[in-house]
């Protein structure tokens, strides 16, 4: 009789790691999602994630929403702007987010390459979890502790958060980030020259190297699965069509016997019908598999957008032909991350920008004075 | 500074002589060529505004067989059927293939432009900006080197066109006749940004001779240095331990201090003692510091 009780609350503990056996939990204040290096704003609730400059966080209320984008004006030469991009990008490799980076300048590469070094308190972070020490192999180092010497056997507790799910971190500019640290993040890039875009002859509204970076955005959004993972997310003001609802009734097992039974049994006049349901609740079970994988942030930083680099003459001229180009940009920018775990900072040379262009579009806009 | 650059830009770098109507910046970039012929270098000058004779006069004394000049001056638009160079043909593959043809492979070679100004009536900003980048980027050229007249062209378009140079010089009249007084902007590869304003005239043999130092903007000298005091020099007890002293010291046994022996005993854990698993979490973090840390806002 006793024996099915204990063996079941044993079974789950032995599998797991003897690092993680306690069954104690504590009970969680917030019922939000939780990503490494996010956290809930406190005025409002919505995901936030930090700049990686902890005062610039703080100005901007907490940190950079999730879903949002934020504008810097560059600086005349650029190194303050430039700087901030490159804090925001280290911070999302110590966080573990997955990178995007856009340039026409430099190439992303070399942007990478040049992210400050973190100051990190537990350098091991990548190392496995220290074992604890046999009694005999103590016997050399007994006189390394004089007065606490009755704690020398314990293993060493990490107390603090590991690093990588602290939200903000400190930067030593003075180095650069070490290249396994860089390595470890997964970053996608998009370098303006090595997607030959034809100069345009149609008059679209975006310019073709702004559809080809805005394409590219798109794709790995979806790719990655940032973009149907923020359904499930407090930000998203609308929810796609109940498909939350639809999904806390259907497991993903059930949705695919579900959609097989109603296409396998379907008269000839409700064809139309169930296929259409089988190809949504299709939808839904790809969306249910990539909310199920484990959920991360996509930063996406977009550096001197609006530079003639980017075939733009918005800096170029008093009247430019495509003085709409970069607004429409935004506004698909905008539309794009507002459903999904993503964040983006675009850097502006809008010193350069004679146009009077209202760059109201994005979420909040900070402008860098050089102090020269 | 001014000397600093004509003794040569650095690799991959690109120099913008920005000069006016008030005061024209081409015995500067002249210069700058034979400054470059001087160092071994070949140049290549891709001439829209003055011939070539004209451009070679008063270089007689520098060694002048390294300067290839691109006659862009007789017909820059292509109006005839042979033009030697035109505006059009400024893109990256025909400067490469113009310098691959006509220099020593493994000489470090300059290109200047004459001016920048010609072109960016006839092509896109863009355009020239991208070129400019490409050029930059290594590859055929060691360095550029452009004139542009800045009062021909909208603000947008010489800021941007500068925004991409490593060093920008401009050139303003200077108090006297013979005299100009340099604005000198430097971008170093760690993104450091130098600023300075220098009086300048140029001799007839074309050397730069720097007058004086307009302003200088740099960082202030640093005072004398701090005497460091030694703040246990004049202290009224003893903070040192002479050598019996510490001898002694080290001999006492403290209190609970117990030998090897029985430390090991005393580590050494039964089999039925226990462990403290403890997994962090972000809850832990609790800010005894904020009084509203425990409320649910």
């Amino acid at each position: 009789m006793m024996a099915a009780p204990v063996e079941s609350v044993c079974k789950p503990s032995a599998e797991r790691s003897p690092f993680s056996a306690t069954s104690f939990q504590k009970k969680s204040r917030s019922k939000l999602i939780s990503i490494p290096g996010t956290r809930p704003s406190v005025q409002n609730g919505q995901l936030l994630v930090s700049t990686g400059v902890t005062s610039l966080d703080f100005l901007l209320g907490g940190g950079l929403a999730v879903g949002t984008v934020l504008l810097i004006e560059e600086d005349r030469y650029d190194s303050y702007s430039r700087m901030i991009l490159k804090y925001f990008l280290a911070e999302g490799v110590v966080c573990r987010h997955e990178l995007f980076v856009a340039a026409a300048q430099d190439n992303p590469d070399d942007i990478l390459q040049e992210l400050p070094a973190p100051i990190l308190d537990d350098v091991a972070i990548h190392k496995p979890a220290e074992q604890p020490r046999l009694p005999c192999e103590t016997h050399d180092s007994l006189d390394s502790m004089m007065i606490a010497w009755r704690y020398q056997n314990l293993p060493k507790v990490q107390s603090a958060l590991a690093s990588s799910s602290r939200f903000g971190h400190y930067y030593d500019v003075s180095k650069t980030m070490e290249p396994e640290i860089r390595q470890a993040a997964k970053c996608h890039r998009f370098y303006l020259p090595e997607h030959p875009t034809e100069s345009s002859t149609t008059r679209s509204p975006v310019l073709k190297s702004y559809s080809a970076l805005l394409r590219s955005l798109q794709e790995v959004i979806h790719r990655e699965g940032f973009d149907v993972a923020a359904s499930m997310a407090p930000l998203a003001a609308e929810h796609r069509c109940g498909a939350k609802n639809v999904l806390g009734f259907l497991g993903g097992s059930h949705i695919g016997s579900l959609s097989d039974r109603l296409s396998s049994r379907s008269p000839p006049e409700f064809e139309n019908t169930t296929q259409d349901i089988s190809t949504s609740l299709k939808y839904f079970k790809s969306s249910y598999s990539s909310i199920s994988k484990s959920r991360n942030i996509l930063r996406i930083g977009l550096h001197s957008l609006g530079s003639a680099l980017w075939d733009d003459d918005l800096s170029c001229h008093d009247n430019p032909t495509h003085r709409h180009s970069l607004t429409a940009f935004l506004y698909g920018l905008r539309a794009l991350l507002r459903s999904s775990l993503s964040v983006a900072v675009v850097t502006v040379p809008s010193h350069l920008i004679q146009w009077g262009l209202l760059l109201t579009l994005c979420f909040s806009v900070t402008r860098y004075d050089s102090g020269l | 500074m001014l000397p600093e650059l004509l003794q040569g830009v650095d690799a991959g770098g690109l120099l913008i002589i920005q000069d006016s109507a008030g005061c024209s910046g081409r015995h500067l970039l002249k210069s700058f060529i034979n400054a470059a012929l001087n160092r071994e270098e070949a140049v290549h000058v891709i001439g829209f505004e003055v011939s070539e004779e004209e451009l070679r006069d008063g270089s007689q004394g520098s060694p002048t067989q390294r300067l290839h000049f691109h006659n862009a001056f007789s017909d820059p638009l292509g109006w005839t059927d042979h033009p030697a160079f035109t505006v059009h043909q400024f893109n990256l593959e025909e400067l490469t293939h113009l310098v691959k043809q006509t220099s020593h492979p493994k000489a470090a070679t300059t290109l200047v432009i004459d001016s920048l100004s010609w072109i960016l009536r006839h092509v896109s900003p863009s355009a020239v900006c991208k070129t400019l980048q490409q050029l930059k980027k290594g590859g055929a050229v060691r360095a550029t080197i452009g004139l542009l007249h800045a009062d021909m062209h909208q603000r947008g378009t010489v800021g941007s066109i500068c925004h991409l140079a490593t060093s920008v010089i401009t050139v303003a009249p200077g108090a006297k006749g013979d005299e100009a007084v340099a604005k000198i902007t430097k971008r170093s590869k760690s993104g450091k940004v130098i600023q300075e304003e220098e009086i300048f005239n140029i001799k007839e043999d074309l050397t730069v001779m720097v007058q004086s130092k307009a302003s200088h903007t740099g960082p202030k000298q640093p005072g004398p240095e701090e005497q460091e005091t030694d703040p246990t020099a004049n202290l009224t007890f003893n903070l040192r331990l002479s050598d019996t002293e510490r001898e002694a010291k080290e001999k006492l046994a403290l209190p609970f201090v117990f030998s090897k022996a029985k430390k090991t005993a005393l580590l050494h854990l039964g089999p039925g003692s226990g462990r403290i698993l403890y997994e962090p979490d972000a809850n832990d973090d609790y800010d005894q510091e904020d009084p509203d840390d425990d409320l649910d806002v």
